[in-house]
């Protein structure tokens, strides 16, 4: 953070609590379309200190990572054979460019009907939606290897293998984790909505219980946590990406 | 025998528009320990002699043959191409890496190497991180790892400022005499040329062939005459 740190974020973001405050004093929205600040506060509070938000806390994280594991294994699977396979690619590819323009969130009464109302289907939601970024990351990030930097290797007589660890894994890793950024929100964006349609448990079905029992702080309550959790799956892949990629962060430093 | 035999060499590039007879017919012998500039109008055919020679491209017609048999060629490439992932002495280390040299040997001649190109005390740098000129001093000291008998230059300097360049061929120079190795230099300026080579070829626009070829005469001091140079100068407008 330059230019002022952290103060000016914080100024933005406490102009926009008082906006809302004011909102609901000065403006005269009832609590049940808008709750103040405070109350959502105190709601969140209330809510993390039961045991029972940690269980559908749980479940969220349990759903949104297991799916994520899957498309990150299945995608890298998928991209690398398409990469490599150019009858794959030329069979398969215009299939999974056709499959992105499918609104995944509507596949979620089928993976009910075949998957029923619990974890799996939830799982299974969150690994379709996250699956395809992973395959195109990977597969644009291995058709990206450089050519000149494989003449490079080629004229020392390097092996097949040793361009493979020395040329291609290293230049795919910042494609990769492009992609699984994208993939580990689409995962929490799915499981979320998996637990509005199909969920006994998990935050997103504690927000639909606590709308429908008028709870209206506690419904943007859970919200505030669900964001919290969001922000530490959002925060995982940076941190892995500075600890793989030390000269990428060398290379922004320099401009 | 020449230490490269080149006897008709053609390449034509199939581009997407269709075919590009890029260079040739070419026949040039390069004699051991021979420094050659090879100078020509841009789209010539440099850039592809080179990557002939090196093998990184197959002739589409004629042949390249070496005295040694089996040649260790080093090449440096107008950008650096150096892995971005590498610190400086991993990628001035990485033919010793990939020859299957063990670490503790590798990191200690690839030291050595550096502090010949005047990169001592950037070792653990990210490419990324270098000047032009450093970045080319890696390029160079990996080149040398490969302690080649062949050494093919493309236009190495071509990108960095004047002031750099200048000082990274009287550098090379140097090189060349400590590495007794066969040189290959590509590049634009005359006056490089003039300085490094002990014979320049001018080659004509697309295809490449030979227009002329001048041997220096380094002999006494200021070596080459300005009066060759503006020759040269005129051929080269001619081919
Ligand atoms: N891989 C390629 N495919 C198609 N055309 C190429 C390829 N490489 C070079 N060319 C063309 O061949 C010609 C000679 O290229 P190059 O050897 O790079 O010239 P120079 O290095 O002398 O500038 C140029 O017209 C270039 O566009
Ligand atoms: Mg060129």
């Amino acid at each position: 953070m330059r230019d002022g740190g952290w103060l000016l974020p914080i100024l933005a973001t406490g102009a926009l609590i008082a906006l809302w405050k004011a909102g609901v004093t000065l403006g005269g929205l009832s609590p049940f379309v808008l709750p103040p600040p405070e109350a959502v506060l105190a709601a969140s509070l209330d809510l993390l200190a039961r045991p029972a938000t940690w269980a559908h806390l749980g479940s969220t994280a349990t759903a949104c990572l297991a799916g994520f594991a899957i498309a990150a294994l299945v995608g890298m699977g998928l991209g690398i054979l398409l990469a490599r396979v150019p009858w794959c690619d030329r069979a398969f590819y215009p299939l999974v460019v056709a499959f992105q323009g499918v609104p995944k969130i509507a596949l979620v009464p089928l993976f009910i009907l075949w998957l029923g109302f619990g974890m799996a289907t939830r799982i299974a939601i969150a690994a379709t939606i996250a699956l395809f970024p992973v395959v195109v990351a990977t597969r644009s990030g291995l058709r990206a290897a450089e050519a000149r930097h494989h003449d490079v290797l080629r004229l020392m007589g390097a092996r097949p293998g040793q361009r493979l660890v020395l040329v291609d894994l290293p230049g795919l890793l910042p494609h990769l984790l492009t992609g699984l950024e994208i993939a580990i929100m689409q995962s929490f964006a799915g499981a979320t909505v998996a637990e509005f349609l199909a969920g006994r448990s998990g935050l997103g079905h504690l927000v639909v219980v606590s709308l429908q029992e008028l709870r209206v702080a506690e419904a943007f309550g859970v919200v505030l946590i669900q964001s919290a959790l969001g922000l530490c799956f959002y925060a995982l892949v940076p941190l892995l990406r500075r600890l793989l990629l030390p000269w990428q962060a060398a290379a922004v430093q320099r401009y | 025998m020449a230490a490269i035999a080149i006897r008709g060499l053609t390449r034509v590039h199939q581009a997407a528009w269709g075919p590009v007879a890029a260079l040739g017919p070419l026949d040039l012998d390069i004699a051991s320990g021979e420094v050659v500039a090879v100078i020509g109008p841009s789209g010539c055919g440099k850039s592809t002699l080179l990557r002939l020679i090196a093998g990184l491209d197959a002739p589409t017609t004629g042949t390249v043959a070496f005295a040694a048999g089996r040649p260790r060629i080093g090449m440096v490439f107008q950008d650096n191409r150096l892995l971005p992932w590498l610190d400086v002495a991993g990628n001035v280390g990485l033919p010793l890496r990939i020859a299957g040299v063990p670490r503790a040997a590798r990191a200690a001649r690839a030291r050595a190497l550096c502090a010949d190109v005047g990169l001592a005390g950037f070792e653990d740098h990210w490419p990324a991180t270098l000047s032009g000129g450093m970045a080319q001093r890696a390029a160079l000291a990996r080149a040398f790892a490969q302690d080649p008998d062949i050494l093919l230059l493309d236009e190495p300097f071509a990108a960095l400022d004047a002031i750099t360049r200048a000082r990274m061929n009287a550098e090379l120079r140097g090189h060349c005499r400590r590495l007794g190795a066969t040189v290959l230099l590509v590049t634009h300026a005359l006056d490089e040329a003039a300085a490094l080579a002990d014979r320049i070829v001018v080659l004509t626009g697309r295809p490449g062939q030979v227009a002329r070829i001048a041997r220096m005469h380094k002999a006494g001091p200021g070596g080459t005459s300005d009066g060759l140079i503006a020759d040269l100068a005129r051929g080269l407008a001619d081919a």
